[in-house]
């Protein structure tokens, strides 16, 4: 089993060293790294923006180029986590904590240093993972029948929903949303219309593509004009040398690293739960672990490293439900799952058999990729920070029409520009109201799988509800969905009643509530 | 926006009109001098021809017009180029071809799924016997009528006798409704007089994964969605729906000799043009869509993908085209289908 890993491991890796692959995914850390440097540009936007071009490319060079774009953004966003206090990517917003002070104290360069090795390492364990998990859970995977992924759709969609940040009430109302938009286009057991007011454009639902664009790209470009101060340049001058990290702090980050890693990989084998959680539960738990909890947030090393390595190794590891079940991990899992879809690829149980070249060049890529960034990364974050001078009155314009050429592109249809529009518009409104857009493409991919599946098990057991626990895979999901609300339920009812218990630990969390509820922090010139 | 549109595309038109009905004129001259089924048509083409195609890139219907296009460019000196418009049940890709100039130059693939929504939607922005002109077929495929590996049937009737002992018990699987594929389900059901319970899949893959559960107890789908898992032996073909037995398949009988005479789905797709095409040029380009498709390239390539790669008359495709709507549209009456 370990022997045929590796060989088909070698494989892919003769696939991803193919001259045309290489230079793809290279292309890919490429973009995702610069434009994970920009503020307010993640790579979910970036991979919308850029699918379409992968539509006239194989699907090869196609997914280890989406792909890099989103490991590559990941150590883009932590470079101005750090130096500027600004999370361009939801997962670092915990690392601003520890980092910008880091930084402030002159210690910027070795918080950077840091990360790049700490990412190196939770990428490396969560391709590990991969490559010997896959094969077992493509086992495993035939096991899941209607039934199976009815309950496990309804548990990423509590999951999804109930966890993401901000109140979960609004969480579960965009995943409504989301719902209501999945139910969209022709119903797929009557053939029946459902919400298409007519327009035969809408026969097919609405396109996850617009929705991604207009939600996110359209929405973000909006809320940011004229918003975005300019960038505080005091701290961005970091010189090789100050980057490089004492022995001391090698070792007083290395179980912090692991550490993070871990609770990483475990957040990304349970499906609706993305890097943004993980690096979140990283950064509580290593602050449980601590002897110094009252420290973090004051500069600390590890409260950088934990949550880096955590979000590496749960965005690596994201790729084995995305790949081998065909169930997304988050918003841009689902995007990328669209992109292979779009390339003729249904990503499940037949995908290591059927396109072992797309699978396992995409692992070996992972690896060829992340030596790739770190090479980028260490001597280049000079370069890095001059791409934050970029103005937004250039970068804008630009990217908006990038956005129209895509969506008219997927379909040579200017119904779809009309759809990106006006969902950018709904993605402002609710992204102004505090609502969080990515659980509605959360409920928009989930939910009619949900259906689907649901309608199947019963159209199967011949409408007989049962199915859904007397199948062992089916009643542990349904376990998990029970368990998860009643936590919640749990902690709401406990939070309202004895209040004083909390006092103690509220006291560091505040910093974590106020950065995390605007969407993108404005810079406030520190202090 | 239509209004600003509207004047320079109007030019446009009554231009090519006029140069269409040049063509015209010169061909029926042509016509007239040169002997009946003449290979040139007042050097047609002189510019790119467009084909819509109803699918997005990568399905049976696109490859097979793909490989046309490809050597009607190589034999005419011209490009043939595809632009897929997918969705709609083909509505949005032959509204394309509705309003295009008929001249010529823009070309529309129509066959089986085109016939069936004819009876499936309500309003249809047009006739497709009437607003178009059939030009000739280009490729033919049957339904495969696959079981689960361990299943214990054999043959079609094993399966029909199951099911006339157990009503309802038995389930048939096939892509969404309104598809070549979910008809056929239907048709079988009709023709054989049992009773089963049709799951609809969104997609093959999903089909194919019923099926290697064991979900589905009798699929319907093409050679090419099935392919990968039949040389396996993880699914067993029971029987073929079409006419004759199956050159890839020889010891599959069709369900014709299976005992259900009735049982005949061959689903197609062919080449159109919009109605008002000068005869000249529709002869033309028939004939010449014979001789491509007869290319030992095509030929080959087809017949892996489970393909019969073979042109007709226009009236031939015309008269399929008329049978394939009224028989469809029993089907689907019978089914209780709701109209979109």
């Amino acid at each position: 089993m370990i022997h045929t890993a590796i060989t088909d491991l070698l494989y892919g890796f003769t696939v991803a060293l193919e001259p045309h692959n290489l230079m793809w995914c290279f292309v890919g850390v490429l973009v995702g790294n610069m434009v994970g440097v920009l503020p307010g540009m993640g790579p979910l936007a970036t991979i919308s923006i850029l699918l379409p071009l992968t539509f006239g490319m194989k699907a090869v060079p196609a997914i280890l180029m989406l792909a890099g774009i989103l490991y590559g953004g990941q150590y883009g966003g932590a470079i101005c986590s750090i130096l500027l206090n600004l999370p361009c990517h939801p997962p670092h917003a915990v690392t601003c904590l520890d980092g910008f002070p880091m930084t402030k104290q002159g210690r910027g360069g070795v918080a950077l240093g840091v990360t790049v090795i700490a990412s190196f390492i939770g990428a490396s364990w969560g391709i590990t993972e991969m490559i010997f998990l896959s094969p077992l859970l493509v086992k495993a995977a035939l096991q899941f029948g209607p039934a199976e992924v009815c309950s496990l759709m309804l548990l990423g969609l509590l999951a999804g929903s109930t966890l993401a940040r901000g109140s979960p009430l609004k969480g579960v109302a965009m995943t409504l949303i989301g719902l209501f938009l999945g139910s969209v286009g022709t119903d797929l057991e009557t053939g029946s219309e459902r919400f298409t007011f007519g327009m035969t454009e809408l026969d097919d639902g609405i396109e996850l593509i617009a929705l991604a664009l207009g939600l996110f790209g359209i929405a973000e470009f909006m809320s940011s004009v004229n918003q975005v101060a300019p960038i505080n340049t005091r701290y961005t001058h970091v010189r090789l040398r100050d980057m490089r990290p004492s022995l001391a702090d090698l070792k007083k980050a290395f179980f912090p690293m692991w550490r993070g890693t871990i609770v990483g990989s475990l957040c990304s084998l349970i499906p609706g739960t993305g890097p943004t959680i993980a690096s979140f539960v990283a950064y509580a738990a290593e602050k449980k672990v601590s002897k110094t909890p009252e420290k973090f947030g004051t500069g600390m090393l590890e409260g950088v490293v934990c949550p880096e390595a955590a979000t590496h190794s749960s965005i690596q590891g994201d790729f084995i439900p995305t790949m081998s079940l065909g169930i997304p991990g988050d918003a841009v899992m689902a995007l990328l799952l669209g992109a292979l879809m779009i390339q003729g690829i249904v990503p499940g149980p037949q995908l290591i058999s059927q396109h072992p070249d797309i699978f396992w060049g995409l692992v070996a890529s992972f690896w060829i990729g992340n030596i790739i960034l770190v090479i980028l990364n260490v001597p280049l974050i000079g370069i890095w920070c001059k791409m934050l001078a970029i103005p937004y009155r250039f970068l804008y314009p630009s990217a908006m029409f990038f956005v129209c050429i895509g969506v008219y592109a997927a379909n040579n249809d200017f119904f779809q520009v009309g759809e990106v529009a006006v969902l950018g518009l709904v993605g402002y409104v609710l992204l102004r109201l505090g609502f969080h857009p990515a659980p509605v493409v959360l409920g928009f991919v989930l939910g009619p799988r949900f259906e689907e599946n649901f309608r199947r098990a019963m159209l199967i057991s011949r409408g007989d509800f049962s199915v859904f626990v007397t199948r062992p895979i089916s009643a542990v999901f349904v376990g998990m969905c029970v368990i998860l609300v009643g936590t919640q339920i749990y902690v709401r009812l406990r939070a309202k009643g004895p209040a004083k218990n909390d006092t103690g630990h509220t006291d560091a969390s505040p910093p974590i509530t106020q950065q995390m509820a605007p969407q993108r922090i404005p810079v406030t010139p520190a202090e | 926006m239509d209004g600003e549109r509207a004047s320079p595309k109007f030019v446009r038109i009554s231009w090519r009109r006029a140069r269409a009905a040049a063509i015209a004129g010169a061909a029926a001259f042509l016509a007239v001098t040169l002997s009946a089924g003449a290979l040139t048509a007042a050097g047609y083409p002189q510019k790119p021809v467009r084909v819509f195609v109803p699918y997005g890139p990568g399905g049976v219907g696109d490859l097979t017009m793909r490989l046309l296009a490809d050597q009607l460019s190589q034999e005419l000196k011209q490009q043939f180029v595809i632009e897929n418009r997918p969705g709609a049940g083909g509505i949005v890709a032959m509204t394309e071809v509705l309003h295009a100039p008929p001249d010529g130059y823009t070309l529309g693939e129509m066959g089986n799924g085109q016939s069936i929504s004819v009876s499936l939607f309500s309003h249809l922005p047009y006739n497709l016997l009437k607003n178009f002109t059939q030009i000739s077929v280009a490729a033919s495929f049957e339904m495969l009528l696959a079981v689960p590996d361990k299943a214990p049937y054999r043959t079609l009737k094993d399966i029909v006798d199951a099911a006339r002992k157990h009503p309802g018990k038995l389930n048939l699987g096939a892509i969404n409704p309104g598809s070549t594929q979910n008809l056929s389900a239907h048709l079988f059901q009709e023709v054989t007089g049992a009773d089963y319970t049709i799951i609809p899949y969104r997609t093959t893959p999903d089909l194919v994964t019923a099926l290697l559960r064991g979900d589905v107890d009798l699929g319907f789908d093409f050679y090419a969605a099935l392919k990968p898992v039949i040389a396996p032996g993880k699914v067993r073909i029971i029987a073929t729906s079409g006419e004759e037995r199956d050159p890839l398949l020889k010891d599959v009988p069709t369900a014709k000799e299976s005992g259900f005479p009735n049982y005949v789905v061959t689903s197609w797709n062919g080449v159109g043009a919009p109605a008002g095409t000068p005869p000249a040029i529709v002869n033309f380009l028939s004939a010449a869509i014979n001789r491509a498709l007869a290319a030992p390239d095509i030929q080959e390539k087809s017949r892996a993908l489970g393909i019969d790669a073979r042109g007709s008359s226009p009236q031939a495709m015309h008269e399929r085209m008329a049978q394939d709507i009224a028989k469809w549209r029993d089907v689907i009456e019978k089914a209780h289908i709701p109209k979109e």
